[in-house]
């Protein structure tokens, strides 16, 4: 592993104008780093702002929306990038893995052409060579010389999963991000799925960003683990510390959901992002909520190896 | 004592059979939970339960009555007997009207006089751990949690006997998922509602069911 | 309100001013004659026809035939339309293969052609008009609402209704008709301004009755009557802006209810 970290984030909060003229503030905050061979999760619920941070990261925000903070990539400050920069970057140093695989591709281009435009677009070699490295991706993953000429549409869903995989490995990008790629998927997908994440990382060189709310491929899949709750992150470390012992009263209730602990719900409801309430916004939900939590915001504090944004911890 | 019974149903589309000679009992107060591959005709199966498909053969009975027999007034009731939760939290309900016009159209339709919807209503989302604000919000502005707590309780505004409920929280959070699980087991010692819980979850299934039969 | 909405409803309000109250507009009234063939004055903002009529007043007059033409053919159309969509997407089967086979057939005719053929035997006057028109554009309007009708009847929430023992009328009343109507609206609208163009034309052409009194008569008129001799601009230019910003202003609704119910409401 290298030193310098792939991608370092540091106070990063996002804001969009909310309907009725007030502002939502889906990200709050947000500092982490990602290594080059490592598998950070983000671990939340829906509407947490794990999202939307992918979308921050990639410069994908619309108009209108807020950022502060540092987002630096390979050293280089994303946030003040020109789009023209964003353009180059996107798609070879970083590449995004969607959820939805069958709707992400194409639908009126062959997969073969597909696979090698972006390769021969961006310059990394000429057309020859690039089908025979979409070819030796697309075996490498299971799929056979015929899926070049095929269209999307005849490929069924896992098929085109590992299409989207051979198209990451073939722009060898720096940093790959996996939003929710499990949503919606059986057992069988999701087992080939984590195959093909865990391969990401493999070469020592790749990082990649795990956002989901499956805790389960979190345990299997990351080295570290961020949760997050309201835009917040609320306990970070490693994931077999965070998972196991976890120090947050939300990641404890998170974990207490899970089948295998009982389905134990978290009494309350997750508040709407432009309702918060004051301080930690986990506080009505929370057993050990006192004054303080009421009051203000809990700051990130180490606490044995992980970091947790709690005042009783 | 048996509420609901299915007796060899057979289902299909045109001549794509979808599913043949499928029996199945229900008992006051139990769940069943009723699973099989994905695309094996669950969710046809749950509708023909429900009175809202034809099967192409076999009967339904209702607490021991043929549906295909009864008259007018018992069939409506059986109809109100057996309520449907789907999948798709908001797709429940119409998109164009808010969660509280729904659910007073539901009141109307039980006799229940306009001026008492604010104070049933009131009790109803508080019992399921809904905020009063959600009566004036349309369905694409709340969380797919509270969207399958309002649709729970829209169900029950009918008393209903049974509750047929497809893939409830496969939709929805871990942390949802608890809560749902915990709100439909609660409203099931509350009011014995014997329960049809689909899912392709098996643990969800076993936590949830008391026996299992396979479609 | 934001103004780009301005000047259509601007325009709608002052042509539906024009055709409700047209005496408390018009300085007079379409009887009272005056001397022929006069220019623009003071008294006469638009000069006067061949029958010594006021041609302003004509204008404001004529608004409430034409308007009404436009809206009631759109209106036709739009309930023949709307009901036969509902019952072909809501029932489908023999139903649905008969109404349609039918649609197919209106779908096919050519409209104008078949107008002009009418309108050659018939010289309607207004209310056939309305029939005719309405009639040959309902069935847009009912492929349009059928589509909706089937994409929504399998929806969740009308398995839902059904369940709850809400009955048959009271699910297309209350839950299916509520989703149709934003699909319906930008259709009545266009119907109604095809109307109105399709009414001027065959005005102009001399095909309707020539004793009402509605824009596209009086471009007739100026035509038949000596106004384009004399080079009266101001006597057929006035009704024919009118047509074409009550068309313009009428199809821009159209465009403004696409950006949704809830945004409109908000004005």
């Amino acid at each position: 592993m290298k030193d310098e970290p792939l991608l370092e984030i540091e106070r990063l909060s996002v804001s969009f104008p909310g309907a009725d003229g007030g502002r939502i503030r889906a990200v709050r905050d947000v500092s982490f780093a990602v290594s080059a061979g490592e598998t950070v999760a983000i671990v939340g619920e829906s509407g947490c702002g794990k999202s939307v941070i992918a979308q921050a990261v990639m410069r994908l925000l619309p108009p209108g929306t807020e950022v502060s903070g540092s987002v630096v990539f390979g050293g280089q400050d994303i946030l003040a990038a020109s789009e023209k920069e964003m353009e180059k970057i996107r798609g070879t140093r970083m590449a995004m893995v969607f959820q939805n695989p069958e709707r992400a591709l194409n639908p009126v281009l062959r997969i073969g052409r597909q696979l090698t435009e972006p390769m021969v677009l961006h310059g990394l070699c000429r057309r020859e060579e690039a089908e025979e490295k979409a070819l030796e991706a697309l075996t490498a993953l299971g799929l056979d010389a015929a899926t070049m000429r095929a269209y999307p549409w005849m490929c069924s869903g896992g098929m085109c999963q590992r299409v989207l995989f051979a198209a990451v490995s073939l722009l060898q990008a720096e940093l790959v991000i996996a939003d929710e790629p499990t949503k919606g998927l059986d057992a069988d997908r999701i087992r080939d799925l984590e195959e093909m994440l865990a391969g990401i990382t493999a070469d020592g060189r790749t990082g990649l960003v795990l956002i989901t709310h499956d805790i389960g491929l979190t345990a299997r899949l990351a080295d570290r683990v961020l949760v997050m709750y309201c835009g917040m992150i609320v306990e970070a470390g490693w994931a077999t510390d965070v998972l196991t012992a976890p120090a947050h009263p939300y990641t404890r209730g998170l974990l207490g959901s899970l089948p295998e602990n009982g389905f134990r719900p978290i009494p309350g409801i997750s508040p709407a992002l432009l309702d918060l309430p004051s301080g930690c916004a986990f506080h009505p939900r929370c057993g050990g909520a006192d004054e303080e939590c009421r009051r203000s915001v809990p700051p990130m504090r180490e606490n044995g190896g992980r970091q947790v944004r709690c005042f009783r911890c | 004592m048996l509420i609901l019974r299915a007796e060899k149903i057979s289902k299909s589309y045109g001549d794509q059979a979808v599913f043949e000679d499928f029996s199945f009992e229900l008992a006051v107060g139990e769940t069943v939970g009723l699973v099989g591959p994905s695309g094996c005709g669950k969710s046809t199966c749950a509708r023909i339960l429900a009175g809202l498909e034809r099967p192409q053969s076999g009967t339904v009975e209702f607490r021991g009555k043929d549906i295909t027999g009864m008259s007018r007034p018992e069939y409506g009731k059986f109809r109100r007997s057996v309520q449907m939760i789907f999948q798709d939290p908001a797709g429940s309900f119409n998109p164009v009207r808010t969660i509280g016009q729904s659910m007073s159209a539901v009141l109307t339709l039980t006799g229940v006089s306009r001026a008492d919807h604010a104070t049933v209503l009131a009790g109803a989302l508080q019992q399921a751990g809904l905020q009063q604000e959600i009566l004036s919000r349309y369905p694409d502005q709340i969380s797919g949690g509270q969207a399958q707590r309002a649709a729970i309780v829209r169900g029950l505004l009918v008393s209903p006997s049974v509750m047929i409920l497809d893939e409830p929280t496969s939709a929805l959070d871990v942390s949802v998922q608890a809560q749902i699980l915990h709100l439909l087991k609660e409203v099931q010692r509350e009011r014995e509602i014997s329960y049809v819980f689909i899912s392709h979850d098996a643990a969800v299934v076993s936590f949830m069911a008391d026996r299992v039969v396979r479609l | 309100m934001k103004h780009r909405y301005f000047l259509p409803f601007a325009l709608i309000a002052i042509f539906a001013a024009m055709a409700t109250f047209p005496d408390l507009i018009a300085p007079f009234t379409p009887t009272e004659r005056f001397s022929a063939y006069q220019a623009p004055d003071a008294a006469h903002l638009f000069g006067t026809d061949d029958m010594g009529r006021d041609i302003f007043s004509l204008v404001v007059y004529a608004a409430r035939l034409s308007l009404l033409i436009g809206f009631a053919s759109g209106a036709v159309a739009i309930v023949i339309g709307a009901a036969i969509g509902l019952a072909a997407g809501w029932r489908t089967g023999i139903l649905d293969d008969l109404l349609m086979g039918t649609t197919d057939i209106v779908l096919i005719l050519p409209k104008i052609p078949l107008v002009i053929i009418l309108a050659a035997y018939l010289t309607p006057g207004p209310w056939l008009l309305i029939l005719v028109l309405g009639l040959l554009s309902w069935e847009s309007v009912a492929r349009v609402v059928r589509s909706k009708v089937m994409q929504v009847r399998s929806a969740d929430f009308i398995l839902a209704a059904r369940c709850l023992g809400f009955s048959e009328a009271s699910i297309i009343l209350r839950e299916i008709l509520p989703v149709v109507f934003p699909v319906v609206v930008p259709k009545f609208v266009l119907v109604t301004a095809s109307a109105m163009i399709s009414e001027a034309s065959l005005s102009f052409l001399g095909l309707s009755d020539p004793t009402m009194l509605s824009w596209g008569v009086m471009i007739s008129d100026a035509f038949n009557h000596g106004g384009f001799i004399r080079e009266m601009w101001y006597w057929w230019m006035p009704p024919a802006i009118c047509i074409i910003l009550g068309v313009l202003a009428i199809t821009s609704l159209a465009f403004l209810h696409e950006r949704g119910n809830r945004e409109v409401m908000q004005l």
